[in-house]
């Protein structure tokens, strides 16, 4: 399994076949342009309408699948609208297995990566394929959304993160593989808080997965700042019931030796959880979760005042390049700025525009150059308005259950969840 | 709880089951009388049951124009899940096959020796002669997701002096009674007491003791099973042990397929298509699923347009009470047809949410099915697949094929094709149609409609329910002898 670094990622993508396409230059320089977070909405909603009609453009041009999807769905580039884009979504289903290969534009460059889902439902994983173009994007978009929510950059070679997946699952979910390479691209020490074990017959990678005292303990003793705590909802869960449940002698027997109960994330350190709570039964609400495991994790202010230890919330997922990240009680779910977020009725499909109403999250990343990655996932979400670049802002309500046609299908983070039951 | 219903006879019930069954000495005390039953039935004249069913008919009018039955078909639509006007539909269809010149068409038609062979021995030649006699008695074990199919071989199996044990659904078990319960009354106005000795109704669960005895030990002459499996194939082994060898014959689920071509594609074929999908929402075994249209696709696409607006102004008074959770699945199968390579036309009216695809040469159907669960056959309401062909050889493929496509697991094959193509090519299509498997070609826009003279799924249920009884004059052993 080929397994890029952020250097090897962006020289590829310099290399690309494709960069000279007016199409993909432009979506590069947009994603590298350092003002894209200060534009206006409405800024940003036509430049999104016309990234919308040039990416359909450029996947007409480029796929003989496209061209004849377009005529059949009646869909003309030079005058498309988001309603056009209505019709262009697509189901998690239906990229499981080899589905994703009709999509891949007829001359796609090699050398990339391929993520997938867990498998999990019983059903063949759904996997993607990412040109080193796409890559370069997703670490840059996501880094640089990540830092709008997180309130500032992260200074380079500065700080120190723990991720409760093991390395090995790098090549396979995206959200790992973006958090490593965006932390690579910054210099940032990553420490792998599980680890996978032989397997033992038919295990799954999930089955496998052990955590890594070692790391989480080099982890709850650094001195480094800002400390970065990437998890399931339910790894901050389990750790906070843990210490709560620990006798009085124990959590002091546990301070000498780890310096926890709490753990100290330092000046600026966060708790990034990956797609919110899904899967796992016995979690509470995320609210009661974070205001739980506040007793036990501790942060300051990058100017060193105590604060109450920020939670951020990732809703990623194999089928889409960048995620929708929240600020826990300072901002709802917000998505790239050329990332084209709406919610439609579950039932018509038409879209949605009171704000407020629940509806089925669409996310259209007019930004990726491999497939035209218009896709739901099954996640019912309402939005409501916000001064930031968006306009809007996302909260999560459900997701659809198998009764009402989704058989479900993890984000990353839903995975995640899955590898903490034990 | 649901009493079976048996005027002729004393029974007790078996109440532990989820509707009351009749219990198994009664059903033996009544299968005990069975031969003495069907003789005195066998005596009475055809013109005299005739008049009995005819005054069914008669009464089940009366009751049905008066409102009196108003009640029963608002539940039968909630039952079934059909709209309130399919089920009025479908009630006013009772009285077809309560009409007396039509079952008197289809005994003479189907019999020979005609209707009354079922009352003495007719000539066949000269000094040959045939009676049919009831083989029976017959269990019919009805479908169960509308009225009308339960009397179809009921009403037949009574006509032919079957005693007959009806075994409704739990859907249907309030309206078929309503219905066959016109019997009792009609009786008292033709005398006709013996069928009315014939008649034993009953509910029986999928495990019920009673009806495994009925199928596998029980003295029974023929066992008629609507529905597919896997309830078919059960009953067919339990049947198959029975030592009494009684005749089986299962209605299987099937399919309508209709073929349209560009010269014949106008606003009546549109409309008829549209009819035949709305029509117990293509829950009916002729209820066109699967379509062929030979033309130019700008053609195919300006009739399924048509076909469209037909559904969007007669499906908006036939409510089909789609849930959120099949709304979703619905949208979600569409896509699943558009980007395997159809194009949809469709409705978001979630009280009339038809919808059409439409394919090149094959059955984008068939793929999307295969990825899509939820898409399958059963699942589907209001929802046609028409393919454009170039010619008719490609039409009878499709039709052959059918049983095959994923699309459509779930049917046995095409029971009905609807014509609406120009006479050259019906004429030349009639010939290689037979072959297709196929039971019934008609007109399009009557695919719903039964003829008396027209086999059933391929049988004559006159036939299935009857034996002859050969008798002759003359000696033809001498001849072969001298």
């Amino acid at each position: 399994m080929l397994i890029l670094g952020i250097e090897e990622i962006k020289q590829k993508a310099a290399d690309s076949k494709h960069r000279q396409d007016p199409f993909v230059e432009r979506i590069w320089n947009l994603i590298n342009e350092p003002g894209l977070f200060e534009k206006t909405p409405q800024e940003l909603a036509e430049l999104r309408k016309d990234l919308m009609r040039q990416s359909l453009a450029f996947f007409r041009d480029n796929s003989e699948y496209y061209a004849a999807l377009f005529d059949r769905l009646e869909i003309d580039p030079a005058t498309a609208e988001k309603q056009d884009l209505v019709k262009l979504m697509v189901p998690a289903d239906m990229i499981r297995g080899d589905g994703h290969e009709r999509f891949v534009i007829d001359d796609v460059d090699e050398g990339g990566e391929q993520f997938q889902s867990s498998g999990t439902t019983g059903k063949a994983p759904v996997k993607v394929y990412r040109s080193p173009v796409d890559l370069a994007i997703m670490v840059k978009a996501n880094a640089d959304l990540f830092e709008y929510v997180y309130g500032h950059e992260l200074e380079e070679n500065k700080g120190q993160a723990l991720f409760m997946a093991a390395p090995e699952l790098r090549h396979m979910l995206s959200f790992v593989a973006f958090v490593e390479l965006a932390l690579e691209s910054k210099g940032i020490e990553l420490l792998y808080g599980m680890s996978m074990r032989e397997a033992d017959g038919d295990e799954t990678p999930w089955q496998r997965l052990q955590p890594d005292k070692k790391n989480i303990l080099k982890f709850l003793k650094s001195k480094e700042e800002p400390k970065l705590f990437f998890t399931a909802p339910a790894g901050v869960y389990l750790m906070s019931k843990r210490f709560n449940d620990m006798s009085n002698l124990k959590r002091e027997v546990s301070k000498i030796i780890t310096r926890a109960p709490p753990v100290n994330l330092g000046k600026g350190g966060v708790i990034v959880t990956g797609g919110g709570s899904k899967g796992f039964t016995d979690l509470p609400p995320y609210a009661e979760m974070a205001e739980g495991a506040r007793n036990y994790f501790k942060a300051l202010t990058r100017g060193g005042d105590g604060v109450e230890a920020p939670f951020m919330d990732v809703l990623g997922m194999t089928e889409t390049l960048t995620a929708l990240i929240d600020n826990h009680e300072k901002m709802g779910k917000l998505p790239h700025p050329l990332s084209e977020v709406f919610l439609v009725d579950p039932t018509t499909f038409e879209l949605i525009e009171e704000e407020g109403k629940e509806g089925l999250i669409c996310i259209y990343n007019p930004f990726v150059t491999t497939w035209l990655e218009a896709f739901f996932p099954g996640d019912i979400m309402k939005y409501h308005s916000s001064e930031r670049f968006y306009g809007k802002e996302f909260e999560f309500g459900r997701r659809l259950t198998v009764k009402e046609g989704w058989d479900l299908q993890r984000a990353c983070g839903g995975t995640m969840e899955e590898m903490m039951e034990e | 709880m649901f009493e079976p219903y048996c005027p002729g006879h004393q029974f007790r019930c078996d109440t532990a089951q989820p509707a009351a069954e009749i219990d198994r000495p009664s059903i033996e005390a009544i299968l005990s009388k069975a031969d003495r039953l069907q003789r005195a039935a066998a005596n009475l004249p055809v013109e005299k049951r005739l008049r009995t069913i005819e005054e069914m008919g008669r009464i089940w009018r009366r009751r049905w124009e008066s409102g009196e039955l108003d009640g029963v078909a608002e539940r039968l639509a909630l039952s079934t899940g059909y709209s309130p006007e399919v089920i009025r539909l479908e009630m006013s269809f009772v009285a077809e096959v309560l009409d007396p010149e039509k079952m008197r068409k289809n005994l003479d038609s189907t019999l020979r020796g005609g209707a009354a062979s079922l009352e003495a021995m007719m000539p066949i030649a000269e000094g040959e002669n045939i009676r049919n006699h009831p083989c029976g008695p017959a269990l019919v074990i009805s479908s169960g997701n509308s009225l009308v199919p339960p009397f179809i071989p009921t009403i037949t199996a009574l006509a032919t002096g079957n005693l007959t044990i009806l075994k409704p659904s739990l859907s249907n078990y309030e309206a078929v009674l309503a219905v066959i319960s016109t019997l009792e009354e009609a009786v008292k106005t033709t005398g006709a007491q013996e069928m009315l000795d014939l008649l034993v109704v009953s509910y029986f669960s999928h495990r019920s003791a009673v009806l495994d005895y009925l199928l596998s030990h029980a003295r029974i002459g023929v066992v008629n099973f609507w529905g597919g499996d896997p309830g078919r194939g059960e009953v067919s082994a339990k049947v198959a042990m029975n030592p009494h060898m009684p005749r089986y014959f299962a209605n299987g689920p099937l399919t309508g397929f209709a073929v349209i071509d560009e010269e014949s594609a106008g606003a009546e074929a549109a409309h008829g298509l549209a009819m035949n999908m709305l029509l117990y929402d293509q829950q009916l075994c002729s209820s066109p699923t699967q379509a062929a249209f030979i033309g130019s696709m700008e053609a195919a696409k300006s009739f399924c347009s048509q076909v469209g607006e037909r559904l969007d102004a007669m499906g908006k008074g036939m409510a089909m009470g789609m849930s959120d959770d099949g709304a979703f699945i619905l949208q979600c199968a569409r896509k699943y047809v558009q980007f395997a390579g159809g194009r949809v036309f469709s409705s978001n009216d979630t009280d009339n949410m038809w919808t059409i695809t439409l394919s090149e040469s094959i059955s984008d159907l068939d793929d999307a099915s295969q990825a899509y669960g939820p898409l399958a056959f059963h699942n589907r309401r209001r929802f046609l697949e028409v393919i454009r062909v170039d010619d008719s050889e490609r039409v009878i493929d499709l039709i052959g094929d059918l049983p095959d496509n994923n699309a459509y697991r779930g049917a046995d094959k095409v029971q009905t094709i609807g014509l609406a193509v120009n006479a050259g090519r019906k004429e030349a299509l009639i010939p290689s149609l037979p072959s297709t498997g196929a039971y019934r070609i008609v007109p399009l826009d009557d695919m719903f409609m039964r003829s008396p003279l027209e086999p059933y799924d391929g049988v004559d249920m006159a036939k299935l329910f009857t034996y002859g009884v050969y008798q002759r004059d003359l000696s033809l052993g001498k001849e072969v002898l001298d």
